[in-house]
């Protein structure tokens, strides 16, 4: 898995080419992403890199940004 | 027949001190409700509004929430309520529309009304100790219990009524068929503004049941949720499917973490059997209810019992048996709804109410723009006459999003339509033609007027993505070509 990988991932899952343009966007600020994309998020995360996040681990602050997203999984793989 | 209020008083003289209402931080015992209810009423007749004049209740999951909504009935009002997350101009729209005489908060409101506000708190604090109040004043019959507004495709949300009767009505059919008798603690998870909260809100306070409600913020963390929903002890469960499907997403979402549950009440969309599957999976004990029913019949007419047997059966889930006696399909395929939840219509609605609730034999009933069909003695659901969509649980009318955009001063013209996937809608987009072409860059204007549109829709109604277009594509007859735009939006 790599950078590039995680922004794929979220452009898809976001609709918005944004997140490649500017990958510390505030994606809850910015409405590209709510509670339900949330778990879409770690659906995906799941299947494409076979991470699995329990949603007890998964808060806002710290899993708002496409860069820090990425840096998160970067510390599971 | 049954009084809401009076079942609610022998509660509270049978066991005052049960708790009525709990969050995960503050709660309400059913003598509390009573009294202070009664302090609530004897203040608020006091206040010279008209009789049955609305009062709009302005807040989110807290006890003082629930003392304002039966101090409001106990004076005679009827009651708008209104989450805290909405808009502060859709908050003034539905004020000025439900013609309500005062605003009751159990949270900050900063904006300017044109009518008075006040806060529950401080009502309580001012209002006299020893109140004994008689029950002549409480809202029965077919006096208005409650205005719930629902999206409108005219652009303005309608109010629906619903009367003392068709919430006795309602009540009385929840308890007859579902296992709601048993001592045990009721989830609230949907916020006050959508009925389905009236699905657990007074089986529960009727039946002398403790309420769990859990908050918007608690959902947005999901570690608070769980940790919330552990300790509340449910034993009935009562949400959208999309809740649900969003709770299964946590691996620990089961049984050893929610032992006492054992009744899952569904309504408000469709419950797919996929999580039902993955329901039974995880909760053996549980036995699933599949509700169907629209606002304007108070919240739910029919439902059938998930099985095993039924989901291997069908592909998809029936909404009710054919024997149902309120729930018919017309010719057209339209699913039409009679009987006693049936509601007094939409207020100050004349013409709305006339043409969505025909009189026949003499009997108010509803055409609901649900599309069904009938197969193997089930009625199942398959879509909408209209332009009416469910997001997440949510009923929205994609006319009064367009209406919204179209308002916004930079937009000339917009169209909007949902996203699927898996034949499921998972967003909205909204394609867009602006006055003057793009010269800040798409991000920056979509941030804009999705700025300026939140001060109209809540967060729910505001489309994911906007697309900007030199002209909205058109068919063959000359049409906005839905269908077009739809099929690029198919994921």
């Amino acid at each position: 898995m790599d950078q590039q990988q995680v922004l794929e991932m979220l452009v898809e899952l976001c609709e918005d080419e944004i997140i490649v343009e500017n990958p510390d966007i505030d994606l809850f600020e910015e409405g590209l992403l709510d509670s339900f994309g949330t778990i879409n998020l770690l659906v995906e995360i799941e299947n494409r890199f076979n991470i699995s996040v329990p949603i007890t681990d998964f808060n806002r602050e710290e899993w708002n940004t496409p860069n820090r997203i990425a840096g998160k999984l970067a510390e599971r793989q | 027949m049954l009084s809401i209020l009076a079942a609610i008083e022998r509660v509270a003289i049978q066991q005052p001190q049960k708790t009525a209402y709990q969050t995960h931080n503050a709660s309400l015992t059913y003598s509390e409700l009573w009294h202070l209810s009664d302090r609530l009423a004897d203040y608020l007749m006091k206040f010279n509004l008209r009789r049955q004049q609305p009062i709009v209740i302005y807040g989110h999951m807290s006890p003082l929430q629930i003392v304002a909504f039966i101090g409001a009935v106990k004076a005679g009002h009827p009651y708008v309520p209104v989450d805290s997350s909405t808009p502060s101009e859709r908050l003034q729209l539905i004020t000025e529309a439900s013609g309500a005489g005062l605003v009751l908060t159990t949270e900050l409101l900063q904006m300017q009304m044109n009518i008075p506000v006040m806060a529950v708190h401080d009502i309580l604090d001012a209002s006299s100790k020893n109140v004994i109040l008689s029950s002549a004043t409480w809202v029965q019959d077919e006096d208005i219990h409650y205005i719930i507004y629902t999206s409108g495709s005219t652009g303005q949300p309608k109010g629906v009524q619903i009367t003392a009767s068709n919430l006795t009505h309602f009540v009385m059919w929840m308890q007859e068929h579902f296992p709601l008798q048993e001592d045990g603690v009721f989830l609230n998870q949907a916020p006050y503004s959508f009925d389905l909260s009236v699905m657990d809100l007074y089986p529960a306070l009727v039946g002398g049941h403790t309420l769990y409600a859990i908050t918007q913020q608690e959902i947005a963390n999901p570690k608070a949720l769980f940790d919330s929903l552990a300790t509340s002890n449910t034993r009935v469960w009562t949400s959208t499917p999309s809740f649900a499907k969003m709770c299964l997403m946590n691996k620990e979402w089961d049984q050893k973490l929610m032992p006492a549950l054992d009744t899952f009440l569904f309504c408000g969309e469709v419950l797919p059997i996929a999580v039902c599957n993955e329901l039974m999976l995880r909760f053996p004990q549980a036995i699933i209810y599949n509700l169907y029913g629209p606002t304007e019949t108070t919240v739910a007419v029919s439902y059938v019992k998930v099985t095993k047997e039924l989901v291997a059966r069908f592909e998809q889930l029936p909404i009710a048996p054919i024997t149902e006696p309120n729930v018919s399909v017309a010719e057209d395929g339209e699913i039409i709804i009679s009987g006693p939840t049936v509601s007094a219509g939409y207020l100050g609605a004349p013409k709305l109410t006339a043409k969505a609730f025909p009189i026949v034999d003499g009997d108010r009933i509803y055409q609901t723009g649900d599309i069904g069909y009938v197969q193997d003695g089930y009625l199942f659901f398959s879509g909408r006459k209209d332009f009416q969509v469910k997001l997440h649980g949510y009923r929205l009318e994609i006319e009064e999003i367009e209406k919204q955009i179209s308002n916004l001063p930079p937009v000339s013209s917009c169209v909007v339509v949902p996203v699927y996937k898996e034949k499921e809608i998972i967003s909205l987009s909204a394609h867009i033609v602006l006055h003057e072409p793009l010269t800040d860059g798409a991000f920056k204007t979509t941030k804009q007027l999705k700025a300026l549109l939140s001060a109209y829709l809540p967060a729910y109604m505001i489309p994911k993505t906007f697309k900007y277009m030199d002209a909205l594509p058109l068919n063959p007859n000359g049409k906005i070509d839905r269908k077009g735009l739809a099929v690029m939006e198919t994921v």
